[in-house]
């Protein structure tokens, strides 16, 4: 019994210590602890993890190389939930990272409570214009009173993937993508009815496929029907109007024909590397995690618009086709933990990793937004884009970009709006019925709202 | 006179390391949680003293309600279940049959494994398209059902796989319960012609009370509590928010809109109600207990 203690306690042992190195080395500590001597050690949390992560590490630990004052001493969260609850942990605790990433929902809370640095202040020490290169749509996300108080960071926009083996065995131009709603429900007629009816053809392979309740993808078509989401103020939302109605409305039809699918979570994103789904929405970051996975031809493409004011001969001229997108991901904030070498070494690494160069290479590998216009301009972005043509789809989008309401209450709207649209698609009821409930019951958490 | 005042010290000493413990990491966050839930606080800003008002909100809440009744259905339907499959399967096993130590172990099995991992497994059982389950009501040719993604059956999904995960602690439970009671008296009652349906009426069940009371009180408080299931089998509260229940909701409260006054209200009206229960448990249910 002794003996068989011992050799279990030694198996213990030996794992711990195998999982300790094995953290050690992945993280890339091992060799930069010896490093961090004598520099200011700034504090980084996010919450880039598996191929993101890989490229953050990369990144930073180059930064750490490349001079010889801060070294970042870059934390992985997990994901933005855990991350924004430590965040806050650590401010009532008196610990907080020196550096993070956050949503502009608790941007302005911290705004509120003076927990971040102002980074107008930093900016204006500097010779370079930084502001005048900032993509407008980023530097509007993170102007707040006419202040810059968060720096763009990783923002990314939703875009269409869709399976080009498919396109071609139905008979639609494979480079012709969807340009306006009408025209994607065309093709996921023919791509469904297809596969239905074609003797031999797999019949689970359908045309559009989404996540359940996907606020997202909602508040989008919403933009692309030519809506608003709130009033100006902030104090009514728009969901009552006929455009929400449209929005919602047009995946209820969707689905009631039977030519698209609700999955839970990341279910359309399997069927669509399984060769199910022909057309799916989502992030373009998802390309990193499927890339690798998927075995046919796929195109990434701008989501679809609408077009409000038909001509008369009924074509689609580009110019006319309203199209909208919605910035998702996050931005990086820079804590006020009193100590201004602390607050000089973050902003030197924000500055750093958002220049023109690192700014591309960061969007070329992760597929993020670069947060300078000349990033996007630059070389090695071109000749990106020349490889891998399915890259611009987010680029192109920026034209009309926008981004969600920044309220303090929007995380409560967004589970609301949630609920409703979950409703919708199951009951499928008349979509006026859901929204007209969705604006009331908004409107109600939006009055009492403090901004 | 002094030595006993010594053992005393001696005992007070051992207790500390225990009680030091229960001080700071559980009676302690008690009351302070307690004092915050009559605050308003997003852990930012100072908290603001708002009296009962946390209080007056949730009876306002609707969603607090339907999280109450979920939950309450919850445990309606997980108790019996597993008191009545664990008494059975206890049973069974009581028998002297072969290989014994095997089945026991097969039943505890999903006791000790993390309900992480149990709920991510379950999910796969319960897939709509790739799921087991509807694999295998495709051979009784029944139509493939969404599960955790249909408001009706999501939450009898997380009850059956709950009461599959505990079943097993039951059941040594109930194991120890039955092993407790003296065989003279089946002996006996056989001798008198018995069946065995009445040797379980008169015998097992009554003397098998004291066991099955604790079961059940057990059981009452863990499905009052019950989260971590609903969490990783249904995000967000399942469709319609059919799986809501209430340490969910508070979860979401807390964790999520950073509501920590108002999460803690939630939390305290929790604890009179399991408290409440746990009392007329004790106070009436322990009256109908044999003790021998």
């Amino acid at each position: 019994m002794r003996n068989f203690l011992i050799a279990v306690f030694a198996c213990w042992l030996i794992i711990v210590f195998a999982i300790r190195q094995d953290d050690k080395a992945s993280a890339g500590l091992v060799k930069n602890e010896v490093d961090a001597e004598g520099k200011t050690q700034v504090v980084f949390w996010h919450a880039m993890g598996g191929p993101l992560g890989i490229v953050m590490n990369d990144l930073v630990n180059r930064y750490n190389k490349s001079q010889n004052n801060y070294y970042i001493k870059s934390i992985s969260m997990g994901s933005y939930d855990t991350l924004a609850k430590k965040v806050l942990a650590s401010l009532v605790a008196g610990e907080a990272p020196d550096i993070s990433q956050n949503y502009e929902t608790l941007t302005k809370k911290f705004i509120k409570h003076h927990k971040i640095v102002c980074l107008d202040d930093l900016i204006a020490s500097e010779t370079e214009d930084i502001k005048a290169d900032i993509i407008p749509v980023l530097l509007d996300n993170n102007t707040f009173d006419g202040k810059l108080y968060s720096f763009p960071f990783n923002k990314s926009v939703p875009v269409l993937y869709y399976n080009k083996d498919l396109f071609v065995k139905v008979g639609i131009d494979p480079e012709q993508p969807p340009r306006t709603l009408e025209e994607m429900v065309k093709y996921c007629r023919i791509i469904t009815d297809y596969h239905k009816q074609t003797p031999g053809a797999d019949r689970s392979v359908y045309g559009y496929g989404c996540s359940k309740a996907n606020v997202w993808s909602f508040l989008n078509r919403v933009l692309q029907y030519g809506g608003k989401i709130i009033s100006d103020d902030g104090h009514k939302s728009q969901f009552g109007d006929q455009t929400a109605i449209n929005a919602m409305a047009y995946l209820q039809n969707m689905l009631k024909e039977g030519i698209a699918k609700e999955g839970q979570g990341f279910d359309h994103q399997n069927d669509f590397i399984a060769g199910k789904a022909a057309i799916i929405e989502s992030s373009i970051v998802s390309k990193v995690y499927m890339e690798d996975s998927i075995n046919f031809n796929f195109g990434v493409a701008p989501l679809p618009g609408y077009i409000i004011n038909p001509n008369a001969e009924l074509t689609i001229e580009e110019s006319e086709i309203n199209r909208g997108v919605i910035l998702s991901g996050s931005n990086i904030n820079i804590f006020n933990n009193g100590d201004p070498k602390k607050i000089a070494g973050a902003w030197d690494f924000v500055k750093w990793f958002t220049s023109t160069e690192i700014g591309a290479e960061w969007s070329i590998r992760t597929t993020y937004l670069p947060v300078r216009k000349s990033s996007l301009q630059s070389s090695i972005m071109q000749d990106a884009l020349k490889k891998d043509p399915n890259m611009a789809a987010p680029y192109v989008q920026l034209d009309y970009c926008h981004f969600e309401p920044r309220l303090s209450v929007w995380f409560e709207v967004r589970d609301l709006m949630a609920d409703y649209l979950e409703k919708a698609t199951i009951e499928m009821g008349p979509a006026e019925k859901y929204c007209e409930q969705m604006a009331r019951d908004i409107d109600a958490i939006l009055k009492h709202a403090s901004d | 006179m002094a030595n006993i005042r010594n053992k005393d010290w001696a005992a007070y000493l051992y207790l500390m390391p225990v009680v030091t413990i229960l001080l700071i990491f559980h009676v302690m966050p008690i009351f302070y949680s307690l004092a915050v839930s009559f605050y308003e606080w997003d852990l930012i800003g100072q908290p603001e003293f708002i009296g009962a008002g946390n209080y007056m909100r949730l009876f306002d809440d609707p969603m607090f309600y339907k999280s109450l009744w979920n939950t309450l259905y919850y445990a309606i339907l997980s108790l019996p279940l597993s008191i009545i499959s664990s008494l059975v399967i206890a049973l069974l096993l009581n028998n002297p049959i072969s290989a014994m130590g095997l089945y026991r172990t097969i039943y505890f099995i999903p006791v000790i494994t993390s309900i992480n991992a149990v709920a991510i497994v379950w999910n796969f059982i319960y897939h709509p398209d790739f799921g087991l389950l509807n694999k295998i009501l495709a051979i009784f040719s029944i139509d493939p059902q969404t599960w955790l993604q249909d408001p009706f059956w999501a939450m009898p999904c997380i009850i059956f796989m709950s009461v599959w995960k505990g079943l097993g602690y039951n059941v040594i439970i109930f194991l120890a319960g039955l092993q407790n009671i003296p065989k003279h008296l089946y002996e006996a009652a056989r001798i008198d012609g018995a069946s065995r349906w009445q040797q379980f009426r008169h015998i097992t069940w009554p003397l098998l009370s004291p066991t099955t009371f604790f079961i059940f009180t057990i059981t009452t408080i863990g499905s009052f509590q019950v989260f971590s299931q609903v969490y990783m089998m249904t995000p967000r509260g399942g469709p319609l928010k059919s799986t809501m229940v209430v340490v969910y909701y508070l979860y979401r409260k807390a964790f999520e809109q950073f509501e920590f006054g108002y999460a803690l209200s939630m939390a305290f009206v929790l604890f009179v109600i399991i408290f409440a229960c746990t009392l007329f448990n004790k106070l009436y249910l322990e009256k109908k207990v044999h003790y021998s």
